[in-house]
């Protein structure tokens, strides 16, 4: 089970899926390790906004009031299932939408599922420790976060605030291929999920003075008189007023000299402050300055502007951005994004009132555009609409295999949880995702999680509503699983598939087959 | 619907109609060698900035080992190149085809956009240096594929990408498959369904479900396998290991699995005109380490086993292909406070394969204090001049400003 840190066998590996399961191998090589392949970091990095230049926003065609609906809830959610639509069916969307803005600190809907994931709350000393002891603690303190990401993406009732998660860990990036992320990632996704909707400033300061952070982009071993630049640049350039934000190389150089000092404590692992590392002469970023500031006090330069960075303008309008690509379009409409802006500065930069801005039906519908799922959004809705809920216990191997497969798998679709190398995370725009190894590797995917069903914990007969005929058990599939009923042609596609004809028997394998097969075509791209 | 039809006899029925309705849209079509139009370009992308001085290493500078205490290599280090450089000891698994003149390397090398921002930077390189609100803001590749087409393979293919994500080199290109791993190539076996109805079924169905590119991708995944597969089966067993797994019980490592299956695909000769790979991980901000190991020697030997894999792979396929390796930029002459060293400007650029004149190309400023730009190598050769000269020549391109608008008429004589 090695693979968790670092897949090492190129071949099937999805086999440990199904035993037997096959790859079509036009996969990616992406995911390995820090060294080797990584993905291209380009597209959705920038701020492009469809400006009557370039480039040019895409909106989806007019739909119907259901299929307007629908769109806002996939947006907002890791997919949409029968009960989420029954749910908002009832108590209607804007009430939905509030409590998703204002969910409570548990989340009873997972706590059962990931309880004994006793990683996720230890001290980062302790972690070391037990990953330290022997191969399978270290496994444990990498799979239980991975998996307890998937978990909550397939079986929050928060369903809002994971997506906000996601998307605070992939902007503010960290690479648990390194040893002291992967000792405190937890943390600094804890912290992003305590502060999803809170005003931006909270989570800016979280991931600046995390160790992940601190480690990952090396302000930790960054010192005067030489200044480690990582961390100064991308806080400017990805976290805060993006690159065309109007700074230069001298505001590069001199927001690093301020955090020369923002440091990790070796033995527990948590942010410490070395004042012997700290710069404390003047400097200057943007229209921000400090004389310097000796001693342990010398922290608190770092704490005015990361202030300053969070109430700047061009902040509001990157970030915002940012957020409006993942909910709205690849390439948003200049409205949408002044819409949020508006919520921005009227807030004071809660993401909670920028979301329901965003989000507003008078302006979401009218800015939505096309969006592919990532893989972990169209893993995640594979398993919303079979409702598996994946228990994995690491100490019994055979049983957990299934379910680190499904790791493996993201690895394989280039989107292993918490291993983006490049510090912009995962892009974003469909023109990153669609290949032939996505489409390929995604059928390969629904085939093993369907073959797997035991251990993933659904049923394809009930999928299949029990039915008998090829013909009932392709029409109980397509329903359950596409949420609409398919039409003549694509019944007839399905049944041809099977060789056989209507009104044969369906067996268990003809059954399970087609359970892969509607989810291999019906809900793993569109977002 | 009628219970009448067997098994047998629908199966029958599906094979009758697949002529027409499951036509691949692509075919294989070998070229002869030495025809025009027989030239593979490979790019790889060594995304993160690789840092110049350490690959070619300015030995003979004595700056550099002034600029550089904690993480220079000594000239006793280094693998001799010429006067001035050596090469990284971890190059040496290129070192016979550099001693054969197949090496070609361009210091101070890379882009006119003075960006230190990876992002930016490798967006600017992926156009090719054309500005993202032009019209024509594809990538280069692309635009390559769109003006360059001397076999007329309309119907074909024409270029993979290694890995999953297609590189916005390609975005708009319709002619690229992406394989990752050649030997486990094949159709998707979905349980109790035959092979010809889930092609059909996988041709029709998302059309009515998935956004239309997802069609245009799943498409191109079914009619690429059988390509593959023809390919992958041709060129089975060939070549010999290059890393250090005498016993071949663990087998290639990832990397180098990756460009050995990229040269098979360039030796079945099936009309690839390009091809794109990357090696990640050269954001060396810290633990640069020195000749005695750290990360520098760990990526520079997978860059160079990779290489050297691909040429072994590729065999006399290596004389109808370059490779052109290169980053979005180099890094800072001075190292920083955590054994590493930041963004930079200029790096190097290495090319390998068929008519590339070995050594050194292009001017060499030096690391005077005078000549630096803010701190970094500045860059004396624009990476596009020295693409532009192996599209002229081995890939028999005649108009290279529909690639590189602008390039402009300086050549170093590379190829």
């Amino acid at each position: 089970m090695d693979e968790i840190e670092a897949p090492t066998e190129r071949r099937r590996v999805l086999a440990g899926l199904t035993g037997v399961g096959a790859l079509a191998g036009l996969t990616l090589a992406g995911c390995r390790e820090r060294a080797e392949v990584a993905g291209p970091v380009l597209p959705g990095v920038g701020d492009d906004v469809a400006d009557g230049s370039d480039p040019v926003a895409t909106t989806l065609p007019p739909a119907t009031a259901t299929e307007r609906l629908h769109r806002r809830l996939r947006r907002s959610t890791f997919g949409l299932t029968r009960a989420l639509l029954a749910e908002v069916d009832e108590v209607g969307w804007s009430t939905w939408l509030d409590e998703q803005l204002d969910p409570g600190d548990h989340d009873p809907s997972v706590d059962e599922l990931i309880a004994d994931y006793s990683t996720l709350a230890m001290a980062p000393a302790e972690r070391r420790a037990l990953a330290q002891s022997d191969d399978l603690g270290r496994q444990r303190v990498a799979f239980e976060l991975r998996h307890a990401t998937l978990i909550r993406a397939v079986a929050s009732r928060h369903q809002l605030r994971e997506v906000l998660v996601d998307h605070w860990n992939n902007h503010f990036n960290t690479d648990t291929s390194d040893i002291v992320v992967s000792l405190t990632k937890a943390d600094e996704d804890a912290a992003f999920r305590a502060g999803a909707f809170g005003p931006f400033g909270d989570l800016l300061l979280a991931s600046a003075s995390s160790p992940a952070m601190l480690s990952y982009l090396d302000n930790a071993t960054s010192r005067k008189p030489s200044p480690n630049e990582n961390y100064g640049r991308e806080l400017l350039e990805l976290h805060t007023v993006g690159v065309d934000g109007g700074y230069d190389e001298d505001d590069v150089i001199d927001a690093a000299r301020v955090f020369t000092g923002w440091s990790i404590d070796r033995s527990t692992l948590e942010f410490t402050f070395r004042p012997a590392f700290h710069d404390d002469a003047p400097k200057s970023v943007l229209d921000w300055a400090t004389d310097g500031i000796a001693g342990a006090d010398g922290v608190e330069e770092g704490r005015s502007l990361l202030r300053y960075l969070a109430g700047h303008p061009a902040t509001a309008r990157h970030v915002t951005s940012r957020l409006v690509r993942r909910f709205v379009a690849d390439v948003p409409t200049a409205a949408v994004v002044d819409a949020g802006v508006a919520a921005w500065e009227a807030s004071g930069g809660r993401i909670a009132e920028v979301v329901r801005a965003v989000l507003d039906p008078d302006v979401f519908d009218r800015a939505v555009g096309p969006k592919v799922s990532r893989p972990f959004e169209a893993l995640a809705t594979m398993l919303r609409r079979v409702d598996a809920t994946m228990p994995a216990d690491l100490t019994d191997r055979s049983s957990a295999r299934p379910a680190v497969a499904l790791h493996e798998g993201l690895g394989r679709l280039g989107q292993p949880l918490f291993r983006a190398a490049p510090p912009t995370g995962y892009p974003d725009v469909a023109a990153a995702w669609v290949s032939t190894n996505s489409v390929s590797v995604r059928w390969e995917l629904a085939i093993a999680m369907t073959q797997a069903h035991e251990a993933l914990d659904f049923d394809p007969d009930a999928l299949a509503d029990g039915a008998t005929t090829v013909g009932a058990a392709v029409r109980a599939c397509t329903e359950r699983i596409w949420l609409r009923p398919a039409s003549a042609d694509e019944a007839d596609a399905f049944t041809t598939a099977t060789g056989l004809a209507d009104d044969d028997d369906a067996d268990p394998e003809i059954r399970a087959g087609l359970v892969a097969l509607a989810l291999a075509t019906g809900v793993t791209h569109e977002r | 619907m009628t219970t009448m039809i067997t098994r047998r006899r629908l199966l029958a029925g599906l094979a009758a109609g697949a002529g027409v309705s499951v036509a691949p849209r692509w075919t294989a079509h070998a070229r002869a060698a030495g025809t025009s139009g027989d030239h593979t370009l490979v790019v790889v992308f060594l995304r993160g900035g690789p840092d110049g001085c350490s690959i070619l290493v300015p030995v003979g500078d004595a700056t550099y080992h002034d600029r550089r205490p904690g993480i220079a290599l000594d000239e006793g280090d280094v693998l001799p190149f010429d006067t001035t450089f050596g090469l990284h000891p971890a190059m040496a698994p290129l070192a016979p085809l550099a001693d054969a003149g197949r090496l070609a390397i361009v210091p101070a090398c890379g882009s006119v956009l003075a960006t230190r921002s990876h992002f930016d930077q490798q967006a600017h390189i992926e156009r090719g240096g054309v500005a993202s609100t032009a019209a024509d803001g594809t990538g280069w590749l692309s635009r390559l594929l769109g003006s360059h087409d001397p076999a007329g393979d309309t119907a074909g293919f024409r270029a993979v990408t290694m890995g999953g994500r297609v590189p916005p080199s390609l975005a708009g290109s319709d002619l690229v498959v992406a394989v990752d791993d050649l030997d486990a190539v094949g159709p998707p076996a979905f349980p109790g369904m035959t092979p010809a109805g889930i092609d059909a079924a996988l041709r029709l169905l998302p059309e009515s479900t998935s956004p239309p590119m997802v069609l245009a991708a799943g498409v191109g995944a079914l009619d690429a396998i059988p390509v593959l597969l023809d390919a992958a089966a041709r060129t089975a067993g060939g070549g010999t290991a290059v890393s250090d797994d005498p016993a071949g019980v663990y087998g290639p490592e990832p990397v180098e699995q990756t460009f050995r299956d990229l040269a098979r695909l360039v030796r079945a000769d099936i009309g690839i005109d390009v091809a794109t790979v990357d090696i990640g991980g050269w954001d060396t901000h810290d633990d640069m380490g020195d000749a005695g190991g750290g990360r520098m020697t760990e990526l520079v030997e997978t860059l160079a086993t990779a290489l050297a894999a691909f040429a072994d792979e590729a065999g006399d396929a290596l004389d109808r292909t370059t490779v052109v390796a290169m980053g979005e930029f180099g890094r800072r002459v001075v190292e920083n406070g955590s054994g590493g060293t930041d963004h930079g400007r200029g790096g190097v650029l290495l090319a390998l394969g068929g008519g590339v004149q070995g050594g050194r190309h292009g001017e060499w400023p030096g690391l005077s204090a005078d000549v630096l730009d803010d701190g970094d190598v500045p860059v004396a050769t624009d990476w596009r001049t020295v693409v532009a000269e192996i599209l002229e020549g081995p890939h028999g391109v005649t108009d290279v400003d529909a690639v590189f608008p602008d390039v402009g008429p300086d050549r170093l004589g590379i190829v």
